[in-house]
């Protein structure tokens, strides 16, 4: 059932516009949460969330006015398109019609079995099976936490073009930390799953996977050394290591920053940016996965768009907004954190495609190296390039093989920079989900990419080389 | 109509409930947005929405809704009593014994309500130029974002407690860059105040166009220990970090890096932070906390020995002690949880210049990255960031620095703060942090 009836949508739309104005839009959400911390043996912080909300905007050559209602009744979005027509107020009140037009639905969202399925007890049951899992891993596992949150949101956007759309996305998050003691030291691992599906992923092991994972990584930093300092060549797994592209080159290709003259990006299309083996691509329309939508929040179409293409620099990614005054076609990137925010060039799911390099050939053919297994997150300049990146579990490479374990090492570098000095792709891949912040607004992204190696990034550590 | 919230409350308990909350957020936003010239997205926002907790067999369940109708709220007082099914019981848990008051303080300024958006969107007009005044080197204002709020939050639960605040901020962040031969460095500031009229918007586009020039033709240097100054607004950045391992919770829970450390040297003596939740600058200041537990101002690392963690109810009672008034939340969305107010680095009596004279030689650090995406483990207390900033010899500026690391401990940070200045900061981030310049006697710096 709709959010809001298309009747009395189209209604919001002809008031909005009744003074004059270039384009209006309302955006409804209606978003369901249950979130369950696990900590210390127990479920102590069950939550429920229930939101609703719209926001109506009317748009005048370079001015966007809008009014944000937690009410959806016809008086409250009567009220607020009243309220932006009379703000813009171009001329007097005049009738303005609007026929909305229902697009095709395309839900990227996967779910087999809703979460509406099981009750609150059998997933909280989940959270003791990762506990379990993580602890027994050993008695240096002190601590252990898992946290679960399911989201089904469902949105709908109509405009006086004419275009009337839902979109539903369903995500299920789980994180597990833990938490290992010894020697005076206390050290994190850090485990998560996140994507487009519904509770049937939950029924095989993924629960105590993540607990073992979790515990593992823990341990290892526990023992492992600290990480030498300064330049070093770097083999990054694939996966969630794909945040290096996210930060080292997405941020940048979003196009207010490159529209605004704040991104080391601008003015490049056809240039070579990265080296010739790196096609990189931001890809909303991938069933199931983190980022993904069948329509952004604008009600465009998401797409997947070619940003890097054998290393020549293609595309930005584009909101509403910013497709116009680029006069190129939208890209399906605009998007907001919820109904209270304005929409944003935004990134879906990034990520470098495979290339031809088998992964294990990567590190035997490293001599002497740092191996990043899995990282926390990044941030970028964006006007500058420079990005920063934290490992949270990595080895020496020494002789082509892995070597002893490190912590605590900060990748640091430029965009352009590190992308043209990728030498060597896998032929593997893999995604992982992150929470994407950006001018306050945090969205779900996911960051993807083969094993790939850079032969130069500085690192941050406190110990000697090697 | 009006909801009968007591009513709502007395429901609870004959449904179940030992105790019941409910938490009644009202919130007014005005948000501008753009970039150079073009200062023309303008939005307003009427957010409500209540979060109710409810305790039943020692087990908590909470539910929140934006849905502030009669059936709405009820459906939300349903799902908090069933979702409480799931916990597991904790002995500790349960309202706060004590409340606050409303009377006395008020922390509102009309005009945030009263001042039409368009009269703030003229005070936002000519900041690109005046960027670009600043210096010819200078570009532009490539992005501003002004937020203000109203917020009336009244708490209403079934130990008779029924009290309401209001309060009001407004903040503002610009990016401002400078553009040499295609060399691009950018520069950001935020400010925050109880008035809209208290916010110095030229200032601020001077503060991060000053920023962005000094960071030109930054290169890294190679890898040292040096003595390390965090201008005012890195070091609010730093607060923050040490904010979430101040809490009574992560360290109850044993993931903190003040695990056992209440009464315990954890600074040098020129380090006090303190929490004022009467900070007539601050923007979290409060006369009570999101439990409804009167809020005072209390030391919490005094001259370097920890003398207090944040509390709320739960927290404080497996804790045997006194209640601190911590237990805050962002929103109506959140459980309240050990959280300061207004988080102030206290200052000395140093200008930032004299403090780059007391080192000689060292790093002035303009900006931090990786800081809240995993950058300073408050688990931990590792720390290794990207910064860039100004290299300095004799207390003088030598070279542009970017792409180097500072590594080392928190710990370490926090015993070698040599001094701190006297040119205070506050911004309003995750929270409110208040902070001026400190100089860190040395830290380890990884370059090439």
């Amino acid at each position: 059932m709709a959010i809001i009836d298309r009747d009395l949508l189209a209604k919001v739309l002809a008031v909005a516009l009744s003074r004059g104005g270039d384009y209006a839009e309302v955006f409804a959400e209606h978003s369901l949460t249950r979130v369950f911390d696990y900590e210390q043996g127990a479920l102590k912080r069950p939550m429920a969330g229930n939101t609703v909300g719209a926001a109506v905007t009317l748009r005048a050559g370079e001015r966007a006015i809008t009014a944000i209602t937690h009410e959806l009744d016809e008086g409250a979005l009567i009220r607020a398109a009243e309220t932006i027509a009379e703000t813009i107020g171009l001329c007097p009140a005049g009738s303005h019609k609007v026929e909305l037009h229902y697009q095709d639905k395309r839900t990227m969202t996967a779910v087999d079995i809703p979460f509406t399925e099981w009750n609150a007890q059998a997933k909280a049951g989940l959270l003791v099976k990762a506990n379990d899992a993580a602890r027994a891993e050993g008695n240096e596992i002190a601590q252990v936490r898992v946290l679960y949150r399911e989201q089904s949101r469902r949105i709908q956007i109509a405009n006086s073009v004419g275009v009337v759309v839902d979109d539903d996305r369903d995500y299920l998050h789980m994180v597990a930390q833990a938490f290992a003691v010894g020697g005076g030291e206390l050290q994190v691992g850090v485990a998560q799953y996140g994507k487009q599906r519904g509770l049937e992923v939950l029924s095989g092991d993924m629960p105590e996977e993540l607990g073992r994972r979790a515990a593992c990584q823990a341990i290892t930093n526990l023992h492992a050394q600290p990480a030498p300092m300064g330049p070093m060549m770097i083999v990054l797994s694939g996966g969630w290591s794909g945040v290096l592209f996210h930060e080292a080159c997405g941020h940048g290709l979003e196009a207010d920053s490159v529209l605004s003259d704040s991104s080391v990006y601008r003015g490049r299309i056809g240039e070579k940016v990265a080296n010739e083996l790196v096609t990189a691509v931001d890809d909303a329309t991938i069933a199931g996965e983190w980022g993904s939508y069948g329509y952004d929040d604008e009600g465009s179409m998401g797409q997947r768009t070619i940003l890097i293409e054998d290393g020549v620099l293609r595309g930005y990614m584009h909101s509403r907004a910013t497709a116009e005054q680029s006069g190129v076609t939208a890209t399906g990137n605009g998007r907001r954190e919820s109904y209270e925010y304005m929409p944003i060039p935004r990134m879906s799911n990034t990520f470098i495609m495979p290339g031809e390099d088998d992964p294990a050939d990567i590190v035997a053919r490293t001599d002497y190296g740092l191996f990043v297994k899995d990282m926390r997150g990044g941030q970028v300049n964006s006007a500058s390039g420079d990005f920063v990146f934290v490992v949270s579990e990595g080895n020496i490479i020494r002789g082509g093989k892995l070597a002893e374990p490190v912590r605590g090492a900060t990748l640091i570098g430029n965009g352009p920079e590190a992308l043209q000095r990728v030498d060597m792709i896998g032929s593997d891949f893999g995604f992982g989900p992150g929470m994407c912040g950006k001018m306050e607004q945090s969205v779900q992204a996911a960051c993807g990419q083969p094993t790939l190696r850079v032969t130069e990034l500085t690192v941050g550590g406190t110990g000697q080389g090697r | 109509m009006m909801i009968q919230y007591e009513k709502i409350v007395s429901d609870g308990l004959r449904q179940g409930a030992d105790e019941v909350e409910l938490y009644i957020h009202k919130e007014k936003t005005t948000r501008i947005s753009g970039s150079k010239s073009t200062i023309g997205a303008v939005s307003t926002a009427d957010v409500n929405g209540v979060g109710i907790r409810v305790f039943r067999d020692n087990r908590l369940g909470f539910a929140q809704t934006s849905v502030l109708t009669e059936d709405g709220v009820r459906k939300a007082l349903a799902e908090a009593l069933d979702v409480a099914l799931a916990g597991d019981p904790d002995e500790f848990n349960g309202l706060p014994d004590m409340a606050g008051s409303s009377s006395g303080w008020e922390y509102y300024d009309d005009q945030v309500v009263t001042m039409e958006p368009q009269a703030k969107l003229k005070l936002l007009a000519g900041l690109h130029d005046h960027a670009r005044a600043v210096d010819s080197r200078v570009s532009g204002l490539t992005e501003l974002l002004y937020k203000d709020q109203a917020i009336e939050v009244r708490i209403v639960n079934s130990k008779g407690v029924d009290i309401t605040k209001r309060s009001t901020a407004a903040q503002a962040f610009v990016e401002v860059c400078t553009d040499v031969g295609g060399d691009l460095q950018s520069g950001y500031g935020l400010r925050c105040a109880r008035k809209v009229t208290d916010l110095d918007f030229p200032g601020l586009v001077e503060y991060a166009a000053g920023k962005s020039l000094k960071l030109l033709g930054g290169k890294p240097i190679s890898s040292r220990e040096a003595a390390v100054i965090f201008e005012p607004l890195t070091a609010c950045e730093l607060l923050g970090v040490l904010s979430f391992a101040l809490g009574a919770d992560a360290v109850q829970q044993g993931r903190s890096m003040f695990v056992n450390k209440v009464g315990e040297q954890v600074g040098s003596d020129q380090l006090t932070i303190t929490d004022d939740p009467e900070y007539e600058a601050g923007e979290r200041s409060q006369p009570f906390d999101g439990e409804g537990v009167a809020s005072v101002r209390r030391e919490i690392i005094s001259a370097g020995r920890l003398t207090s963690l944040f509390h709320d109810a739960s927290t404080a009672r497996k804790a045997g002690c006194a209640l601190t008034g911590h237990g805050n939340r962002g929103n109506y969305r959140s459980l309240p949880l050990p959280m300061p107010s207004n988080l102030r680095i206290m200052p000395g009596q140093y200008a930032q210049e004299e403090l780059m004279r007391m080192a000689g030689n060292g790093l002035l650090v303009l900006q931090v990255f990786g800081l809240t995406t995993g950058g300073a483990d408050q688990v931990s207390g590792h720390l290794s960031v990207g910064v860039s900033g100004v290299w300095f010899e004799h207390g003088e500026p030598v070279q542009s620095v970017r792409e180097v690391t500072v590594s080392g401990s928190l710990f370490d940070l926090l015993n070698r703060v040599q001094a701190t200045g006297n040119d205070v900061l506050d911004i309003m981030h995750q929270g409110c942090w208040s902070a001026p310049s400190v100089l860190i006697e040395r830290l380890m710096i990884s370059g090439k």
